[in-house]
């Protein structure tokens, strides 16, 4: 008896996680894999393995850390099992090219282009930059970002920096064109 | 202008509605995480039991007592091994249970753990086999008892080439990969405490 309660429990936190995050599982999940299927697999895996983890979450972290963290994990041991992690294929945000500049901002902003720009970015970086990149779209604070990857608060900073500078180039582009 | 909001707007815009997925293919995939599991275990399993029913067979069958006890020895070697390849397989916590810490400090314990098993590999995978093969490589000679090292001849060291060659390349080439995982673990510790 006491272990159903538990087993609803268990679904009723998953399920409630699963509909406030899951866009983002989506979105961490393209950001790892570009292959269509792939990146199917790759979501019910971090659905499957968050279900697991609501077995024993007590509050170790915010909820929110705690699912990035799982999702992470889950694509970064999916990317190693792959065999995708070719360390001449992956650069950091220090040496990444940028990313192309658009020709009509307004017209592009909002639109597929430039999360497909974006996606190409985030494909060629290595994992650690790759995390930060990903949870920075999400709009998580430089501190929770140190939270959910461990990078210490200046290793964060320095990243942060560099995304935004490579994420704002296309529009420095418009504007010098101007 | 420079700001980069309306590139996060456009990421989280790019994909807003996600379908809750069926619960059933959850747990399903939950299951299939514990099967994966079970068959490597199983496939662990396996190879172990046909090492020690082969060297068993040897340890019945060969007419040398010395070789029998050799190949008793080897069984028994191969036995430890498996028994370390379990304790460390076991000791990776899979991504769910490691989500009580930060993923870079899960992905540096293990690469570490991944690191001191290919540093260590002398002492737990070949050292427990070595002394198995020893006497079956010398069981002709320790079969003469006491005066055994009266019959050892040039050609008894040279028949242990072909394992020293073996068991040192696996070391070199474990102990190279270990080295290399050192660079990755140096790398993470870069970012998690010590610079920017």
């Amino acid at each position: 008896m006491g272990q159903g309660r538990s087993s609803q429990d268990q679904d009723a936190r998953y399920i409630a996680a699963a509909r406030r995050y899951g866009a983002a599982i989506e979105r961490l999940a393209r950001g790892y894999e570009a292959d269509a299927e792939l990146c199917r697999d790759l979501v019910q895996e971090v659905h499957a393995a968050l279900w697991r983890s609501y077995g024993y979450f007590e509050g170790q972290c915010s909820e929110r850390s705690w699912v990035y963290r799982i999702a992470h994990n889950v694509a970064v041991s999916h990317l190693i099992a792959r065999r995708r992690l070719k360390r001449e294929s992956l650069s950091g945000l220090d040496e990444i090219e940028m990313i192309p500049a658009c020709d009509d901002l307004e017209e592009e902003a909002g639109s597929r282009r430039i999360v497909a720009r974006l996606l190409a970015t985030i494909h060629r970086l290595t994992p650690a930059d790759r995390q930060v990149m990903l949870l920075y779209l999400e709009d998580l604070s430089a501190a929770e970002i140190g939270d959910v990857t461990g990078m210490s608060a200046g290793a964060v900073a320095v990243r942060i920096h560099r995304i935004k500078a490579l994420l704002a180039q296309p529009y420095a582009e418009k504007g010098d064109l101007a | 202008m420079s700001d980069p909001d309306p590139i996060k707007l456009a990421w989280k815009a790019s994909n807003i509605d996600a379908a809750l997925p069926d619960m059933e293919m959850v747990r399903s995939g939950a299951d299939k995480f514990y099967r994966q599991i079970r068959r490597r275990n199983a496939m662990e399993y396996i190879a172990c039991a046909i090492v020690i029913v082969w060297f068993s067979a040897y340890a019945w069958l060969l007419p040398s007592a010395a070789a029998r006890a050799g190949a008793a020895m080897v069984a028994v070697g191969s036995l430890i091994v498996a028994w370390q390849l379990r304790r460390l397989a076991s000791a990776v916590p899979p991504p769910d249970r490691a989500a009580a810490e930060p993923i870079l400090v899960h992905q540096r314990a293990q690469l570490a753990r991944q690191r001191d098993a290919l540093s260590s590999v002398f002492t737990w995978y070949l050292l427990p086999l070595i002394p198995g093969m020893l006497v079956m490589c010398f069981s002709h000679v320790l079969d003469h008892g006491a005066k055994a090292w009266l019959y050892v001849t040039r050609s008894d060291f040279i028949g242990l080439i072909p394992f020293v060659a073996v068991f040192t390349a696996v070391w070199l080439l474990n102990q190279r990969a270990a080295r290399r995982l050192q660079k990755q673990i140096d790398n993470l510790e870069a970012l998690i405490g010590r610079d920017g």
